[in-house]
């Protein structure tokens, strides 16, 4: 019964996120009841078609399940208030780890101890503004021009359908959600404290270890821009991935082309020969790249995989 | 708006309120979403499933209703069933429609005495 999984899928788009699931599953049961009494167990496509259609359009059966106009999309706003949850613990935990790190190296006592302490939650707070700026700015943008691809209107039927992808399910919203959580903290920590990586050394060789190269801090800057700009489209691949609920073929394509840019930059910053003194070998920053590149590759090579086996499948 | 559909608005305006009523009575033994349309229906309640399904959601989160998945049929149902909360409530909801139908019907009366004349 494809088209009941597509009808269904129509629907969920225009659910609010955290009750989409459960909806969505209600839905089915009593989908399949109306259908099984109308037409028994074995209702040909043509029967399901009109069962479908006496629901109701994918948008008018949505709005059932909420009310009113709103400045940010119902099926948006649960999210949007999670993003901006999140983004208060990662600006938190981001300015305390850069504290941590200028506390290793300066050892501060007394008043500066209490100024910097106090200054964590300042800047967190002050980051966190911006954030629910830039983040509240997207999701009325995203509300209001991003039309979505099943017509929900008068005028609509069930044949609307056949264009509606059922994608894979998202295994794990946790996955998401620490994801971005991690971003965010990427973002902060790089942004402001970038010689964190020479901390990072420094406590490596501490450990006895030999580094076989040092990073030059004011080269990495260069980067960071462009690092900025991946990370934020992570998150928002991320974002769009809760939203969803499931992985259609944008958000495959979408992925594929992330993977393939962080490829590209963890390859170009590996094999930048101004970005690393005392060069001797691998082990140090060349290695996490290294890492970067082997995991976004497989990914690549795992999506594309994925994506012919589900067209042999589809033919 | 015409007469006809400005007339079909008041009746559906008059019916919101009687279905919460009627949903909280037929909800004592517990049934699943198609098959109270199906009761209603039976008892001559006029209710439309996409306007039941969500109101089944919204008086389970006021703590009226009540709700357990069935799997162990062919196929999982979602079971509603009163809860005290929705039995006291039926109860003041049932004594409030008594009220207005007693009122309601004695206005009636009246206009139609004045309409006849006697």
């Amino acid at each position: 019964m494809k088209i009941v999984e597509q009808y269904l899928r129509a629907v969920g788009s225009k659910l609010p996120w955290n009750s989409r699931k459960d909806i969505t599953e209600e839905l089915r049961s009593l989908l399949l009841d109306q259908i099984e009494a109308d037409f028994g167990l074995e209702p040909s496509e043509k029967e399901l078609k009109e069962s479908i259609t006496r629901f109701g359009s994918p948008g008018q059966v949505a709005a059932r399940y909420r009310s009113g106009r709103q400045v940010i999309s119902p099926g948006l706003t649960e999210l949007y208030f999670m993003i901006m949850a999140i983004m208060a613990g990662a600006m938190l935990l981001a300015f305390s780890t850069v504290f941590i790190v200028e506390a290793f190296q300066d050892m501060p006592v007394g008043k500066v101890l209490v100024k910097g302490i106090l200054m964590i939650f300042a800047n967190s707070f002050g980051g966190w503004l911006s954030g629910v700026g830039a983040l509240t700015l997207t999701f009325i943008i995203l509300s209001r021009f991003i039309k979505s691809s099943i017509n929900i209107d008068e005028g609509w039927t069930v044949e609307d359908l056949k264009d509606v992808t059922v994608g894979n399910k998202i295994e794990s919203r946790a996955e998401s959600i620490f994801s971005i959580v991690f971003l965010f903290i990427f973002i902060v920590l790089m942004n402001f404290y970038p010689s964190i990586l020479t901390l990072g050394e420094n406590l490596f060789t501490r450990s006895g270890l030999m580094l076989g190269h040092r990073v030059v801090i004011e080269v990495f800057r260069r980067y960071i821009g462009l690092l900025t700009i991946l990370w934020a489209a992570g998150i928002i691949f991320r974002v769009a991935t809760l939203h969803k609920g499931e992985k259609g073929k944008g958000l495959i394509l979408g992925e594929l082309g992330l993977s393939a840019a962080e490829a590209l930059v963890s390859g170009i910053m590996f094999f930048d020969s101004r970005l690393y003194y005392d060069v001797n070998g691998w082990i140090g920053f060349k290695v996490i790249l290294a890492i970067i590149l082997v995991v976004n590759l497989a990914e690549i090579g795992a999506g594309v995989f994925r994506m012919v086996r589900d067209r042999v499948v589809e033919a | 708006m015409t007469d006809e559909k400005l007339s079909g608005n008041l009746i559906q305006e008059l019916k919101r309120g009687t279905i919460t009523l009627s949903v909280l009575l037929m909800a004592e033994k517990p049934a699943y979403g198609y098959s109270l349309v199906t009761d209603m229906q039976a008892a001559g309640i006029e209710v439309e499933q996409n306007t039941l399904y969500p109101l089944l959601r919204r008086l389970e989160s006021q703590g009226l209703l009540e709700s357990t998945w069935d799997t162990g049929e062919s196929r999982p149902r979602k079971y509603y069933s009163v809860t005290e909360e929705g039995r006291r409530t039926a109860h003041l909801l049932g004594r409030e429609w008594r009220r207005i139908n007693f009122v309601i019907t004695g206005l009636m009366g009246e206009s139609m005495v004045e309409e006849n004349g006697t």
